[in-house]
């Protein structure tokens, strides 16, 4: 046997998804231009990162998913170029292009649909740049689904230390990008999934959690690169509910429904390597000064991750980058972390610190640029100060320009003389506009007609740059207060979730009630027909999805129904449930019941479920005792503790309860005695032992 | 297995899936021997060209790699030499050795290099070309054996070796001269990789005391050694070697103590680089343990590779003879072309 598993195994291709559109961006000011995944990071495309470390990893299928937009071209010539200096033995990419995507979800129900998955693969963001092992990675999760096939997905996270996460001057970074994750110990199952929100130094821990295993883990920040490896199920899991935007609402989806699903998450909290996403335009700056630094050594600058050759001098003393052709003096000024492209000339009295100049640039004398990046054919004249900042291409800065830190200045932009741009401004050379933000460059034309002149106190005299429309600019803002009030990545469509949410309460009875009359038909119709236990539950499962009903109530309905199914079938004449029928309902639908009843906390509903009924149809009180006395010894779906538990405690604390106080109070009793000898049998035992 | 093919080849050199020095000599020989075979060459310049587009490959993308250089070096050599065999058994115009390549050849160091001209479509250049690597494959193949078999006669009874690092080469060195003598090899870690652990591990597996030490502590123990026995990755065209990091310091504590250094070396591995300039830069997070918070403002620089210069270095130890680094040169104009140059 073992050989011919080997050769099933031998063909299977490694897939990785490569989500282009990602949650968030970098402005208007930016991608208006250029895809985010194409803005370069220390002069390479970020989408190149995420190709080349797939490449190194084994991975022989990449399928880049973007949406339909002006940029999906570019990615394609890109991806194109990528693959093509490989010949026939590097990975193979596929751009896949959807008209209507807007998260996650519906690239995973796309791909479902389209049927492109064939196996296990790897779900990653665009703006990911990892060197993590994921050979290894890959191989655990396999080994794990051999032995757990409720195991659906590994969550891949990196244990990185918290001093490192906060970067001076930079607040919001640790919430939006780090989960805290609870699992057990053993197994690594993930248990809990949460957004940190707070900086508070307390995590509550629901006390389930303790029940279900004896040994926690717990990362209280765990930071999240959105790296999944999943199994072909996922996709299906989010055709099939469509609520499910983002990777977020999928985890909680099948944390909280375990046991209806019947699936689990496990995560791997990875300590070795590097891994972070330049999801804002803070991480890019962040990302950027890492890999300067080597952090995510083999991917280094000087070595280009397209054609593999060393483009770059290297001064390690200084961590200084520059193209053979740039006319660039190595310790320039006092110069450290700085990356230049080819053709760039930067005067001898530039300096530059953590800052990505792009290819054919010029920068004057004096000029003092800290943590910019520069792209290409721009040229600043002397006196410029620049910090923090992003600079596109072909801006000119006249002298003495200061650019604020947080500031976007978007391609074509002329500033200058003499003018400071205030900090987080957006520019664009051409009037923002108003209807169609996202238009083609092309469109101005029309634009030039109605064009207005650029304001001299914002740009100065020679300068033409337009800031980014308040109502542009307003969202923006919105989105920077998502990001940093919300739980950032999955911002969006979380709060979609909770608009549907809210949705649901309004019709919510309507709904409650549909699903009870389905679960009744069902179930009369099963007891009829005799069918089996695990389609009886495949059947309300099914209800139970199309009309969004908790678990709780599930079990509450179903509790219902069965003994109302008892009642219907005697019903030919009489309404009056008898005994007889109702033990054939218990007998025929015990295997149902058994299935939603997991834990001592079910058996508690279950009960209540009964009194309830009482209230309603006070005709079933005669057979309680007998129900219970069934359900405790012959099915041994409620265990005699609970049901002595949930007698002391007063039941449910319905008026019926009361009655049916008393129609059982010979069963407790009897349940009680034979607890106590019980107890008594084990005492002995263990004295015995 | 499938043909190899120079793409798969340097896919795997980047990705640095090959054990040794030794494998990749093998595999790009195989390679240079694919291309002799199956490429699609008239002359002898073309195939010339063919072979040399490896070697400006890996020098483009890998310029620490000398090894397969190296190989596409001596490919060069091979086939410059049978062809001009080849023409001087077809016309004999030029009698007197090879007259067409005049033994200097002037190179302009700024400007591409000029290859040896082989115009001429000799057809039965492959198959001496092909002959002649074959020969080359055998004596490829058991280099480290007659290297390994030197190991008695370099050793004495109860003398302390000082080694670094692993290396396979001197561990076969140390392992067969252990059947016949007894001593003492003291192991020097190899920080950051510590491969010297491994090394004290094998070491000691053969029955052969072993000590191991720090990197920094090679000064202390120098004063009792008797010799220094190292490998390398690569011996540069002066005589000095391109080594693994903490080298240098083993050498010069050497020289300090008068403690003869040998350095354990196929041929293949006499590359025409010359100097220290071909530095491979690793990654910090090689020497830093990972979640140490240090502040983005300090700088790490790491490098992989180390350079004794020759004047610390004893003798080589290679498959053919004992060659002293002021020799070098010469043996690399007979390993090599010399209008092969690659600046």
């Amino acid at each position: 046997m073992a050989p011919k598993v080997e050769v099933h195994e031998e063909p299977s291709v490694l897939q990785a998804v490569v989500l282009t559109e990602c949650d968030i961006d970098y402005g208007a000011a930016i991608t208006h231009y250029n895809p985010k995944v194409l803005v370069p990071l220390a002069n390479t495309p970020l989408l190149d990162y995420t190709l080349a470390w797939l490449e190194r990893c084994g991975v022989d299928e990449v399928i880049v998913y973007c949406r339909a937009n002006p940029h999906t071209d570019k990615i394609k010539q890109h991806c194109k170029r990528f693959t093509s200096r490989r010949e026939e033995c590097g990975i193979k990419v596929m751009v896949v292009v959807s008209e209507d995507c807007l998260n996650l979800g519906d690239a995973m129900r796309d791909l479902y649909s389209k049927s492109l998955l064939k196996d296990d693969f790897i779900l990653l963001q665009g703006d990911l740049v990892a060197t993590l092992n994921l050979q290894d990675i890959v191989a655990k999760h396999k080994e794990n689904r051999l032995s757990d096939k409720s195991m659906i997905m590994t969550c891949v996270y990196v244990n990185k230390p918290l001093e490192t996460t906060a970067v001076e001057g930079e607040e919001g970074r640790g919430k939006e990008v780090t989960a805290t994750l609870v699992t057990a110990a053993d197994t690594g199952k993930l248990l809990l999934h949460r957004r940190s929100r707070n900086k508070s130094s307390k995590i509550s821990i629901p006390t389930e959690l303790f029940q279900a295993s004896s040994d926690l883990l717990t990362y209280p920040a765990a930071y999240d690169p959105s790296l999944a490896i999943c199994s072909e199920v996922v996709p299906s899991l989010f055709s099939d509910n469509f609520d499910y935007g983002s990777r977020d609402s999928l985890l909680r989806g099948v944390i909280e429904q375990e046991e209806l699903l019947g699936y689990s998450i496990r995560c791997q909290v990875v300590q070795e390597g590097y891994a972070c996403r330049a999801s804002t335009l803070q991480q890019y700056q962040r990302v950027s000064g890492e890999v300067m630094r080597r952090e995510a050594y083999p991917m280094v600058c000087e070595s280009s991750l397209t054609s593999h050759r060393i483009r770059y001098t290297y001064d390690p003393f200084t961590t200084t980058y520059w193209e053979p052709s740039a006319k660039f003096t190595k310790g320039n000024g006092g110069a450290s972390e700085a990356v230049v492209g080819a053709g760039t000339e930067v005067d001898a009295g530039a300096i530059l610190t953590a800052s990505v100049v792009g290819d054919h640039c010029t920068l004057a004398d004096g000029v003092i640029a800290n943590a910019a990046f520069i792209m290409n054919n721009v040229q600043i004249k002397s006196g410029c100060e620049l910090s923090h900042c992003y600079i596109g291409d072909d801006v000119v800065l006249e002298k003495g320009v200061v650019v604020s830190s947080g500031c976007v200045v978007g391609p074509g932009v002329r500033l200058g003389p003499d003018v400071t741009i205030p900090p987080g401004t957006q520019l664009v050379a051409h009037p923002p506009h108003h209807h169609a933000p996202s238009t083609h460059p092309h469109d101005d034309f029309d634009e030039t007609a109605r064009v207005k002149e650029a304001d001299p106190s914002i740009c100065g005299s020679k300068g033409k740059a337009f800031i980014l429309l308040p109502e542009e600019s307003d969202q923006d803002d919105d989105e920077e207060e998502e990001e940093s009030s919300d739980d950032g990545r999955s911002s969006g469509p979380d709060e979609g979730d909770s608009e549907d949410a809210l949705m649901m309460m309004s019709d919510d009875e309507h709904s409650e009630n549909e699903f009870r009359r389905e679960v009744q038909e069902s179930l009369t119709n099963g007891m009829r027909k005799k069918s089996a236990a695990e389609n009886m539950v495949l059947e309300i499962n099914a209800s139970r999805h199309a009309y969004n009903v908790s678990m709780e109530d599930v079990l509450t309905t179903v509790t219902q129904g069965i003994l109302r199914a008892g009642q219907t079938q005697k019903q030919d004449g009489s309404t009056e449930p008898t005994w007889p029928g109702i033990n054939t309902a218990l007998k025929c639908f015990a295997d149902v019941l058994r299935n939603y009843v997991r834990k001592g906390r079910d058996q508690l509903l279950v009960l209540n479920a009964i009194e309830k009924l009482m209230v309603d149809s006070p005709e079933y009180l005669p057979a309680t005792q007998k129900i219970l006395f069934n359900l405790n010894q012959t099915f041994e779906i409620l265990e005699g503790e609970v049901i002595i538990h949930w007698y002391k405690k007063g039941g449910a604390g319905t008026t019926a309860f009361t009655t049916i106080k008393t129609s059982i109070a010979q069963f407790i009793e009897w349940l009680e005695k034979d607890s106590e000898d019980e107890d008594d049998d084990d005492d002995s035992d263990d004295e015995s032992s | 297995m499938a043909p190899p093919s120079k793409q798969d080849f340097i896919n795997k050199l980047r990705l640095e899936k090959f054990e040794s020095e030794q494998s990749k000599a093998e595999e790009s020989l195989a390679l240079l021997e694919h291309i002799v075979a199956n490429a699609s060459w008239q002359t002898g310049s073309e195939l010339l060209t063919l072979l040399r587009n490896v070697d400006i490959e890996v020098s483009a993308k890998l310029p620490w790699e000398t090894t397969p250089r190296n190989m596409v070096q001596r490919a060069l050599k091979i086939v410059v030499d049978e062809y001009s065999s080849c023409r001087g058994g077809v016309s004999d115009m030029n009698t007197s050795g090879h007259p067409s390549f005049p033994q200097v050849t002037m190179v302009d160091p700024t400007g591409g290099v000029e290859l040896p001209k082989c115009d001429q479509a000799l057809p039965d250049l492959r198959d001496r070309v092909l002959e002649a690597l074959a020969e080359y494959r055998a004596e490829l193949e058991q280099s480290d054996e007659l290297i390994a078999v030197q190991g008695e006669s370099k050793i004495h009874n109860d003398e302390v070796i000082l080694t670094f690092d692993w290396c396979g080469l001197v561990l076969a060195f140390l392992t067969r001269a252990a059947k016949r003598r007894h001593f003492h090899v003291i192991v020097a870690e190899g920080a950051p990789t510590y491969q010297g652990h491994r090394m004290a591990a094998s070491l000691s597996r053969v029955g052969i005391q072993t000590t191991l030490i720090q990197d920094c502590a090679v000064f202390p123990m120098m004063s009792r050694v008797n010799k220094v026995i190292i490998g390398t990755h690569t011996v540069l065209s002066n005589g000095g070697i391109k080594t693994d990091l903490g080298a240098a310091a083993l050498a010069s504590a050497a020289k300090f103590y008068s403690v003869p250094l040998y350095v354990c070396t196929p041929t293949y591995k006499f590359s025409r680089i010359s100097g220290e300039e071909v530095n491979h830069c690793g990654s910090g997070s090689a020497i830093i343990p990972t979640n140490t918070p240090l502040p983005s403002s300090v700088n790490v620089a790491v490098s992989r590779f180390d350079y004794v210069p020759p004047e610390n270095v004893t003798s080589f130890i290679t498959n053919n003879r004992g060659i002293a680094p002021s020799y070098v040169y010469r043996h690399l104009t007979e390993l090599y072309d010399p209008a092969a140059y690659h600046v």
